[in-house]
């Protein structure tokens, strides 16, 4: 277990340590911070940020197999401060009737195979509201699991998967049968 | 799955592909350079006891002096250093008593502060009837002109788990800021908030000893410019700016400063360095110094220094072969063929640095490409080993390994006297 290794030494006060167990995983880190903060020059700010904050409460950490999931939840937590502090719209509790307009196909053929063509999954996604649109990226986009997304967006276990599912079930109703497996 | 989800995958993977920027990890090394050390100690138990008699015993004549900290103040005595310890007896700093209550229904209780030039202490206590976590709950203090970061702190729980007691650092805040808002953290780092306190400037324990040095001295490869000494209450200060190649190269910093006060080292408490335009701004923090100070004087024991070797080793073909070079050792693991060339893995003491290595094979040299991994190792006589492998671009097993020179922590002795006349020797 070379990670549970690294993080006890993190844990002594190693920055060295620290620096190897995100350097290892920096793409994701990277990629997560990106999807919050929405630029490359805010997402490396947010790790900057998260960084220190790992060096400081690492010591807290009980376990050391659980580092990736932790340091996540704190990379989450810092952007939505900094996004916080920019005054940006902040991906939480918005009504739901305000983000559901539902994207018009001109066409008016509603296939999958049609839709992939001309919709990214940005905009399917923009389609849900935006706790649904949050868990489901982290879940299907970032792979992280059910308790983690629960620890990030502070909730329950129950009410990750019931916005999991009813997410998805917006998407395949929106964008076409075919989806309905 | 059905065909969402596998879309969903599939754009999961096409995601991956999108990479960080080069930058950013220099610029990840760059913020955690900056921050300072944390430090995490128990005091010893003999300090408790000594502290409490020594509260006892002024509690009894002069009770007006607790004015600032009231009842709290006798929690802490198991945690405090002697010099805190006096330093509460005079009853310095400022009560703060606010309190949060955190979303597991914890209670933190601000109780006072206490600030000079040097650093500012916050104490504090937390409470949970269903039993409280020994965390560090604090990031930094925010202010005007003022961002102070935690350095080390302390603490101490209560036999059945549910109060703690704590002693926190931060860097010092400026005597003009009048408010003061401290970051906190909970539930392992994930939960975060914020609380503000008024704060008073004219409290701040005056500054004892504050003097610039302007003295250099040469090492090995380079100079150490001693920049100043600012002694408060809480702690002793020196800064310095090192303009020393390979300075941070080997894990001793400041560490190896020594400060005697009247011909006796002064503890070291710690030191810090972070880069700076042209080197590095390092700082070494001693204890308090004595109140009747006839000398004061800098020794510069220990430093980063360089020994030219230009040696060959021959290797014996056997793993964890082990050599002296220049006093230090050097335990050559193994030497193995990979698909990109030869791997060596080597071990030092965490000081020694190697420079200019090269292996040799029926009479051709090959230079080091690179370090393909370094891993700190603690072997069993409590000692900490530096492990890397080295690659050389070359499919020959080497004969020998060839070493220019080491970087390592070597003793210099060098003198600069702040305060008095150099003691003379007996009989001069």
């Amino acid at each position: 277990m070379r990670i549970v290794k690294l993080v006890k030494k993190a844990k002594k006060g190693s920055k060295e340590a620290l620096l190897q167990l995100i350097s290892e995983q920096q793409d994701a880190y990277y990629r997560l911070a990106l999807s919050y903060m929405g630029n490359s020059h805010d997402a490396m700010d947010a790790m900057e940020d998260m960084i220190v904050s790992l060096y400081h409460s690492i010591p807290q950490l009980k376990k050391e197999e659980s580092f990736y999931s932790w340091s996540k939840t704190i990379l989450v937590n810092r952007c939505k401060k900094l996004l916080q502090q920019q005054n940006k719209v902040v991906l939480m509790e918005t009504p739901d009737e305000n983000l559901e307009t539902p994207i018009n196909i001109s066409d008016g053929i509603n296939s999958f195979t049609q839709a992939e063509q001309r919709l990214d999954l940005k905009d399917m996604l923009s389609t849900l509201n935006a706790s649904q649109q949050e868990a489901i990226e982290l879940k299907y986009l970032h792979d992280l699991d059910l308790q983690t997304i629960a620890d990030m967006t502070n909730v329950s276990i129950g009410t990750v998967k019931s916005r999991i599912f009813q997410g998805l079930k917006k998407m395949r109703d929106q964008f076409g049968g075919e989806w309905n497996g | 799955m059905d065909e969402l989800e596998k879309y969903l995958a599939k754009e999961s993977e096409r995601l991956k592909s999108s990479q960080a920027p080069e930058e950013l990890n220099e610029r990840l090394r760059a913020a955690l350079e900056q921050t300072p050390q944390r430090r995490k100690t128990k005091a010893p138990k003999w300090i408790a006891v000594a502290a409490a008699i020594m509260i006892l015993s002024f509690v009894s004549y002069n009770y007006n002096a607790f004015a600032y900290y009231g009842k709290k103040l006798l929690g802490y005595d198991e945690l405090m250093t002697e010099t805190l310890a006096q330093l509460n007896e005079k009853g310095s700093g400022q009560a703060i008593e606010k309190k949060v209550i955190l979303s597991d229904g914890t209670e933190l209780y601000l109780d006072g502060l206490l600030t000079d030039e040097n650093q500012s202490i916050l104490y504090y206590t937390v409470k949970n009837p269903k039993g409280v976590e020994e965390e560090s709950y604090f990031d930094l203090i925010r202010g005007s002109w003022t961002k102070a970061f935690a350095t080390y702190g302390t603490s101490s729980e209560n036999e059945d788990g549910t109060e703690i007691k704590g002693i926190q650092a931060f860097e010092p805040v400026s005597p003009f800021a009048k408010k003061l808002t401290l970051e906190y953290r909970s539930r392992e780092g994930t939960e975060q908030g914020e609380i503000t306190f008024p704060y008073k400037p004219k409290l701040a324990m005056q500054t004892e000893l504050k003097q610039s040095i302007r003295k250099k001295v040469h090492v090995d490869q380079g100079t150490i410019r001693f920049d100043s000494i600012t002694a408060t209450p809480s702690r002793t200060t020196i800064k310095a700016k090192v303009n020393v190649d390979n300075f941070d190269r080997i894990q001793l910093g400041g560490g190896g400063v020594q400060l005697l006060a009247n011909g006796k080292p002064v503890d070291l408490t710690g030191s810090s360095s972070k880069s700076a335009i042209f080197g590095q701004d390092i700082e070494v923090y001693y204890d308090r110094l004595p109140k009747d100070l006839d000398t004061l004087e800098l020794v510069v024991d220990k430093f980063a220094g360089y020994q030219s070797l230009n040696e060959a080793i021959v290797l014996s073909g056997n793993d964890d072969q082990s050599e002296k070079i220049h006093g230090k050792k050097l335990i050559i693991r193994k030497i193995e063929k990979g698909t990109d060339g030869i791997h060596v893995t080597i071990a030092t003491e965490q000081d020694v640095l190697l420079e200019g290595v090269s292996i040799q094979s029926k009479g051709k040299s090959t230079p080091l490409h690179t370090t393909l991994r370094a891993d700190l190792l603690d072997v069993e006589n409590g000692e900490t080993y530096n492990e890397r492998v080295l690659l050389f671009n070359t499919d020959e097993l080497p004969d020998t390994f060839s070493i220019e020179g080491m970087h390592y922590a070597k003793s210099y002795g060098e003198h600069i006297q702040l305060i008095g006349n150099k003691k003379t020797v007996k009989g001069n």
